[in-house]
């Protein structure tokens, strides 16, 4: 979990103060442990899994792998755009934009989310590819719009005089931080399900 | 968010009720786990009544309470009674009094911090942690009752086909939130300690309660996720008709149910440690100062806790020997299993040699950490049974099992909570509790615990199984109908005896006796400050300059302590020496 | 400390011992049910030295704990010694307590119970004198299931019983287990074993049964409101009367017999699995 909190320290806006490195720990440890509920979750999917003598189990559609690559693709690009928000935090326009970016590939990928779900409808009541999906991508999407929530409370904060430098900055990093690490749940998420 | 100095706010609101303060949040966590331990605790005297006395109604309260079968408890009644006596005294009377009371006032005092990393976390914790109290002692008056499946929660049976009505979905909303709520503590209290110690208060100077306090911490972080996990499979499986756990009569069909029990031990075990850990470490520190001297070997105790931790993460499957393990998994878990009971002798001997050639004061704390350490010798030991595949096939779900556990868990955790709230009440109220009656509410709780729980191991034993709603059903049970008697009545007194302690509480609070700074001469941060803290704690930040336990040093004249925070032994006594207490001759 | 303080200290003292003692002694001297099984013992002899070590260990912890309250008790002109306990010599004497804690009781303890699980316990036998038996536990009743003449499940001579076990004295039994709803534990006290029994797996149990008699069986894992009443008659036969307890299920199975009803056939193919 550190190695992802790590990475996710841009040399840009480096830590000031000791109060936003305790911001780092504390999000840092908040991430291990999200780290862990997917973690839980994905090993629970590969145990059920395992068990079923044919996956997907008979009478389910495979699951809409291009539909979630789109899905996939989508959060890598509000990754980058995230990112940029962090390397342009000095800049409270370029920021701001740099955070509507991230902010409506969020949305898009909520609204793309759609289409994968209505796929599975067809499962069976107790289909167990239904309930898989409903798990993980339902508790990766909360979690991502939570994300949503946390760049709505940042983002006017850019444009309007209060945070300047170095206090957007902070608020930026913690942001980024769940922000790319949502995407690498959702890449495990994708490879799991998906792919393999 | 982090500035050296916040005013102290005014309004009744933010001072008391949504306060940010971590001595006011532990007030309210204490006052949160006292309360649902009074109503754990009655649980416990109803079900006990209906194992002493089968089917006969309940005197006094049972007309009240059940009504509908004219005071006698039913086996609807009797099983809610046991599923919520255990999880409201795993989660919201053990964990709030020493992780959320104890933890919150401990950790910054002790490490001389003004206030946690993230006060306003703090007070969203405790709040979450009193929504989900109130989610589930709510669900006893819904439709069908509260939860019916034992705390531990198996599926299929607390599945929605075999358990239907809300009871049993709001006990696993309230569990989730009280693991939101446990996370965000746990959250708060590592970055605590990694951040905000004092100038020169290294790793090895924090003292054992605040190590027992960040590893569990630790525990918190890694192992709630995982019990989050299998409750929101569980309460998916029983509102939106998911299959996790369900599966049909025949093998290869859709949810396994042993995924469940997977995951609520992967989480269930460490929680063993999570609640000890902390009472370990209260232990060792309360020992050192009441015998005046240091910790014997500090470094092995903070070393032993620590290796218990990482033990503690893969050793869950002897809880499952019996749902038909592989012999290799079996051997692996218990050779495992057993490992633990290395550090766990490292503890007791340290503890004995904490005592060895002290000057023992025998303080209301002190009897308090002594009967943590006979209670849970009792209770690890009983443990090795249990960690054996074969002794625990035949073990497994009787009363043994319940005897052991309520002697590690109960027993040792709620010993040293009241240890706990013996020492620090003086820290968190300003006021001292009378210690003539806290020595007869110790007497009076440790006596009749053993004559409750020491009995179970026999039962057990004897093979009665745990959760029998009658057990003279089995013509081989009938025998220990007096030992259940004995039980019962021990356990009733064991129960009026804590209204001592509730009587000492109040009328300390009312007329005790002001508390000075530092009333037992001990030598942590938290002990130089006056009692009760000011807003921030400290004037000044003090500086560390030795271990937490410098007692009876023989380049310290005059005085048998030296505070962390003093940089060399002072002419005379900073505090004046406390008046030599008279319960020292009358003691026991 | 007054004479009449330390007198009556002792008073209390000593009633507290004679009063502790007659408990203890009442207590232990209940047992577990008779063993009636050719392996139970080894699960008694593991539970009784195991006992026996911990009771030395935990005697000498109460000892120096309590000489240490009576002798280091702080009293004018007596004060602590400081030992830190961190030196090597310290540790060492740690490390080898502890060591010998888990040499004496734990290793041979794993040892003990390793061997017993994986050879006897869990190692089920095969063989033409191994007598089977299917286990279906369902809310609030376990059946049993003989295979009959045809030695085949699910077939019109299969012998049904519910609440009621048969075993003839001195054969193998194997008995594989399922359930019909939610988990339920196989608990014979008088074999020393449990065994779950859980939806959409199938688990297996496997003793032999020394004394003919009259025994219980029990539901171990709570099972919801009626698991209490989960109980079941565990009859042991000689060889011969559980013969004739059999052909004269059969007659009655045979007429009870309809290949239709789907719940009533609840029996399995049975496989032999490890």
């Amino acid at each position: 979990m550190s190695d992802i909190a790590a990475c996710e320290v841009s040399p840009v806006a480096p830590v000031a103060t000791h109060g936003e490195l305790a911001d780092v720990v504390g999000m840092s440890l908040f991430l291990g442990s999200g780290a862990v509920l997917f973690g839980s979750l994905l090993m629970s999917y590969a145990m059920l899994r395992a068990q079923q003598p044919v996956w997907p189990p008979a009478g389910c559609p495979p699951p809409p792998l291009l539909m979630a690559a789109a899905n996939t693709l989508v959060l890598a690009v509000s990754s980058v755009s995230m990112a940029r928000a962090q390397i342009q935090a000095a800049s409270a326009i370029r920021c701001a934009g740099a955070l509507g970016a991230t902010m409506a590939l969020g949305v898009l990928f909520l609204v793309l989310q759609l289409p994968v779900w209505s796929a599975l409808r067809a499962a069976p009541q107790f289909g167990l590819m239904r309930s898989v999906f409903l798990l993980l991508a339902g508790c990766h999407a909360l979690h991502l719009a939570a994300g949503l929530g946390a760049l709505a409370w940042v983002l006017p904060g850019a444009l309007v005089s209060e945070p300047r430098g170095q206090q957007l900055a902070a608020r930026v990093r913690l942001c980024a931080m769940f922000w790319h690490f949502l995407g690498v749940a959702w890449a495990a998420l994708f490879l799991t399900v998906f792919v393999f | 968010m982090h500035d050296a100095h916040h005013a102290e706010p005014t309004g009744f609101l933010s001072r008391v009720v949504f306060s940010r303060d971590h001595k006011v949040i532990a007030k309210q966590f204490l006052l949160l786990g006292l309360l649902f331990l009074g109503l754990g605790g009655v649980l416990a005297l109803l079900i006990r009544w209906q194992l002493a006395f089968p089917g006969k109604p309940v005197p006094i309260v049972g007309q009240y309470l059940f009504s509908a079968t004219a005071g006698a408890i039913s086996p609807e009644g009797y099983t809610m009674l046991f599923t919520m006596h255990g999880t409201i005294m795993i989660f919201f009377a053990i964990t709030p009094m020493l992780i959320g009371a104890f933890g919150n006032l401990c950790i910054p005092l002790m490490i001389g911090a003004r206030d946690m990393a993230f006060p306003f976390l703090n007070m969203l914790s405790f709040w979450v942690a009193a929504a989900s109290g109130v989610v589930l002692a709510g669900s006893f008056f819904v439709e069908g009752g509260a939860a019916m499946a034992g705390w531990t929660a198996y599926p299929p049976l607390s599945g929605a086909t075999a358990t239907p009505g809300l009871g049993q979905t709001l006990w696993a909303v309230s569990l989730f939130l009280g693991g939101v709520s446990t996370l965000m503590g746990a959250i708060n209290y590592v970055t605590t300690i990694l951040m905000l110690r004092a100038p020169g208060m290294g790793f090895f100077r924090m003292p054992l309660s605040v190590w027992g306090l960040g590893l569990a911490a630790v525990l918190n972080i890694l192992f709630v996720p995982v019990i989050a996990a299998a409750l929101l499979m569980l309460i998916l499986d029983r509102v939106a008709n998911t299959g996790f756990f369900v599966s049909g009569a025949q093998p290869g069909s859709a949810g396994d149910p042993l995924l469940f029990q997977h995951l609520f031990w992967i989480f269930g075990h460490p929680e063993v440690y999570i609640l000890i850990l902390p009472a370990w470490g209260i232990v060792s520190d309360l020992l050192a100062v009441f015998s005046r001297k240091p910790a014997f070997g500090f470094k092995a105790t903070a070393i032993a806790m620590s290796s218990i931790v990482v033990l503690s993460t893969v050793v869950y499957g002897h809880h499952m020997y019996t749902v038909g393990l592989s012999p290799g998994l079996g051997k692996a878990f218990m050779s495992l299993t057993m490992l633990i009971s290395i550090p766990s002798s490292v503890l007791f001997l340290n503890w004995l040699g904490t005592i060895w050639r002290g000057s023992i004061r025998l303080e209301p704390a002190m009897l308090f950490a002594l009967g943590v350490v006979f209670v849970f010798g009792m209770g690890g030991l009983t443990g090795l049974f249990l960690g054996a595949i074969t002794t625990d096939i035949y073990l497994h779900d009787t009363a043994f099992v319940v005897g052991h556990f309520h002697y590690t868990m109960a027993a040792s955790v709620l010993f040293g909570s009241l240890a706990a709230i013996y020492f620090w009440f003086p820290k968190m109220f300003g006021r001292m509790l009378c210690p003539e009656l806290a020595r007869l509410h110790f007497w009076f709780t440790f006596l009749p615990l053993n004559l409750v729980f020491f009995p179970m191991l026999i039962e057990g034993y004897g093979g009665m199984p745990r959760r029998l709603y009658e057990p003279t059903s089995y013509k081989y049970l009938v025998q220990f109908q007096p030992v259940n008697q004995l039980i019962t009545f021990a356990a009733m007194v064991l129960g009026l005896a804590q209204l001592i302690f509730v009587w000492n509480v109040a009328r300390s609070l009312w007329a005790g006796e002001r508390a000075p700074a530092n009333p037992w001469e001990a030598t942590t941060l938290e002990w130089l400050t006056p009692s009760p803290p000011p807003h921030e704690n400290f004037d000044v930040i003090p500086d560390v300059h030795r271990g937490p336990h410098e007692h009876s040093r023989p380049d310290v004249p005059d005085r048998d302590w030296i505070g962390q925070w003093e940089s060399q032994a002072p002419e005379t006594p900073l505090t004046p020496p406390a008046p030599p207490s008279d319960s020292e001759a009358v003691a026991v | 400390m007054s004479s009449e303080n330390r007198q009556s200290n002792v008073l209390a003292w000593s009633l507290l011992v004679v009063l502790g003692g007659g408990l203890l002694t009442v207590l232990l001297s209940y047992s577990p049910p008779v063993d009636i099984s050719v392996e139970g013992h080894r699960i008694d002899e593991a539970f009784g030295y195991t006992t026996r070590l911990i009771t030395i260990y935990f005697a000498i912890v109460l000892f120096v704990m309590g000489y240490c309250l009576v002798r280091f008790r702080a009293r004018p002109g007596h004060s602590a010694e400081y030992i830190e306990g961190n030196q090597p010599r310290h540790l060492l004497m740690t490390g080898a307590l502890a060591a010998s804690v888990f040499m004496l009781i734990d290793m041979r303890l794993i040892a003990t119970s390793a061997h017993d699980a994986s050879e006897i316990f869990w190692k089920f036998p095969t063989g033409k004198d191994v007598v089977k038996i299917q286990v279906l536990g369902q809310q609030f009743e376990w059946h049993f299931r003989y295979a009959g003449p045809d030695a085949k499940f699910n077939t019109a001579d299969d012998v049904e019983t519910t609440a009621l076990l048969h075993v003839p004295k001195g054969k193998p039994i194997l008995m594989q287990l399922r359930s019909k709803d939610v988990i339920h534990s196989l608990f014979l006290p008088n074999v020393r074993l449990k065994q779950d029994a859980i939806p959409g797996r199938q688990t297996q149990l496997w003793f032999q049964a020394t004394a003919p008699g009259d025994y219980e069986l029990a539901c171990a894992e709570l099972c919801g409101l009626g698991h209490y009443k989960m109980r079941g008659q565990f009859i042991v036969d000689e060889p011969a009367d559980f013969e004739a307890w059999i052909a004269a299920q059969l007659k009655d199975a045979e007429e009870e017999y309809d290949a239709d009803d789907k719940s009533a056939n609840w029996g399995w193919d049975w496989e032999a699995r490890n």
